[in-house]
């Protein structure tokens, strides 16, 4: 199994008192599967996530990928944001290259890298462009670039289209699709979106469904 | 409610307010260029006039306001001595040590501040306390332990700016999206690349608009030093022409005052525009 979550709890101290908010959430997820996670908002999509990226601890139970137990952020695992967290003075080649230049990797090979996964995304043309200068969907697909060049093993999004409009999210929808199938990355995206999701099964991959359902 | 949400006429209950058109009183929008001109000169040209009327016409006393050509005489008289130039040296080197010192340790701590709650919770209360004692009513204090000569106007300075100048980029970094730092860890960032690449480029701008601010509050506290004791230097050269009721000169170190820290104020406005474009392309 390379994702696996087992008994994970999330409870949040508040003043009104505990709130849980992840019960008892276990998943399995195989390598190269694209899976769709649904649920309303506020139903704790965000939370999940920010488990298995590690930015916050579980109150109880684990995460482990390929059979490591997660204990902090890492380079393993690629992340796309729910708001646009591009680094506003940085050019989209800059973003891109950002977390290869935080490794260490030479300037050319960066270069290189972040060049042929602008081209992944289209914004080739762009590359030069700084964050306020494109729209919201460009935005997504810089992150998702971004996020990408560091080929992580599991790419974690979180409602990464939620903000875009129904024409721009489908031409989204199916190129993540291809770049799944060109790649075979783990790909888990969470959704409130249930047509986003089921989209995901009807492009003919069984594989990948709607395996988790959040209830509140 | 048991039928649901209905509306309930509230319509009826509002006075609306309609919006004339208006190019002058436009709220948060561009005025049109040759207007935005116009209202900038006007800003300086109609005081000017006034005063120039005033003395041509206004039969006061020169000694309580000379006359603009007054003033521009008594500047060429002070140029001509080169007393002028040698008085704005002398502040304009206090207010540059002073105020370099000043933004080299209050910029590092308030970025430690701002990015570290340890830091914050060990200087916050300290500074926040020293933030108000106005820095003018160290100048005994100054005078006691250091004398007379540069090192208590310099100090003066640097109390003035530094505790200021911390809180302020403080400030700047608890705005630093945290979407942006955890982005950041993803990418496979440390906390000291965080620090050094994400959370600096972030601020850079909030830190020299704080420091265009309190090179503005140097400026003024050098006139005070000087005013107290000193050989040379603008406020001095205020203070002596009011001793000879000479009025000319005290109006000819005022503009002078001014539009050197105009001066300084536009330079880093330019500082601004060119190290970080992106902050001022969202304006
Ligand atoms: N740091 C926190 N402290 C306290 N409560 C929190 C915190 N973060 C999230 N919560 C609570 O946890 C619940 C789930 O939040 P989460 O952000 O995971 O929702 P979500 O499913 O991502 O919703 P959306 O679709 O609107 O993004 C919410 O009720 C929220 O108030
Ligand atoms: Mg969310």
């Amino acid at each position: 199994m390379f994702l696996k979550i087992t008994n994970l709890n999330k409870n949040f101290e508040t003043k009104a008192g505990s709130l849980a908010v992840l019960k008892d959430i276990n998943i399995d997820i195989e390598q190269g599967e694209f899976i769709c996670a649904v649920g309303a908002s506020g139903s704790g999509k965000s939370t999940l996530l920010r488990q298995i990226a590690g930015l916050d601890r579980p109150t109880s139970g684990d995460v482990k990928i390929d059979g490591k137990r997660v204990t902090g952020p890492g380079p393993d695992r690629g992340m796309v944001f729910q708001h646009y967290t591009l680094y506003p003075w940085m050019t989209v080649q800059e973003n891109a290259e950002f977390g290869l230049k935080m490794q260490g990797v030479p300037k050319k090979e960066r270069r290189e890298q972040s060049s042929y996964y602008l081209s992944v995304v289209g914004l080739t043309d762009f590359s030069k462009a700084l964050p306020s200068e494109l729209s919201g969907g460009m935005k997504q697909r810089a992150a998702i670039a971004r996020a990408l060049v560091s080929e992580p093993k599991i790419l974690l999004m979180d409602e990464p289209f939620g903000a875009l409009d129904i024409h721009t999210k489908e031409a989204m929808h199916s190129f993540m699709l291809d770049l799944w199938k060109r790649t075979g990355i783990t790909i888990f995206m969470i959704t409130h979106d249930v047509e986003e999701a089921v989209f995901c099964q009807i492009a003919s991959m069984p594989w990948a469904h709607v395996r988790v359902q959040f209830a509140r | 409610m048991k039928d649901g949400p209905t509306f309930r006429s509230i319509q009826s209950r509002m006075k609306p307010k309609p919006m004339q058109p208006t190019v002058f009183w436009r709220l948060a929008e561009d005025i049109p260029k040759p207007l935005y001109s116009g209202l900038t000169v006007a800003s300086v040209a109609i005081p000017l006039v006034v005063w120039w009327a005033a003395t041509t016409w206004g039969a006061i006393d020169p000694r309580f306001l000379p006359s603009p050509a007054q003033v521009i005489e008594a500047f060429g008289r002070l140029w001509g001595t080169r007393e002028l130039l040698k008085d704005t040296v002398a502040s304009l080197w206090r207010v540059g040590v002073g105020f370099l010192l000043a933004a080299l340790c209050s910029i590092p701590v308030g970025v430690l501040m701002g990015s570290f709650s340890s830091i914050r919770a060990l200087l916050e209360p300290l500074f926040g306390l020293m933030r108000y004692m106005p820095a003018p009513a160290f100048i005994p204090l100054l005078i006691l332990y250091l004398g007379i000569g540069e090192e208590p106007k310099i100090m003066l300075i640097f109390i003035g700016v530094f505790f200021f100048n911390s809180l302020m980029v403080m400030d700047t970094v608890k705005f630093v999206p945290k979407d942006l730092i955890e982005a950041t860890y993803i990418l496979g960032g440390n906390r000291r690349t965080t620090l050094t690449q994400v959370i600096l480029p972030h601020v850079l701008p909030g830190i020299l608009d704080a420091c265009r601010i309190n090179l503005a509050a140097a400026w003024q506290l050098v006139i005070v030093s000087e005013l107290i004791a000193a050989t040379e230097g603008l406020g001095r050269r205020i203070s002596v022409a009011g001793r000879f009721l000479k009025t000319d000169e005290i109006f000819v170190g005022l503009i002078v005052i001014g539009v050197i820290g105009l001066v300084f104020d536009l330079l880093f406005q330019y500082l601004m525009r060119v190290t970080c474009k992106w902050a001022s392309q969202k304006r």
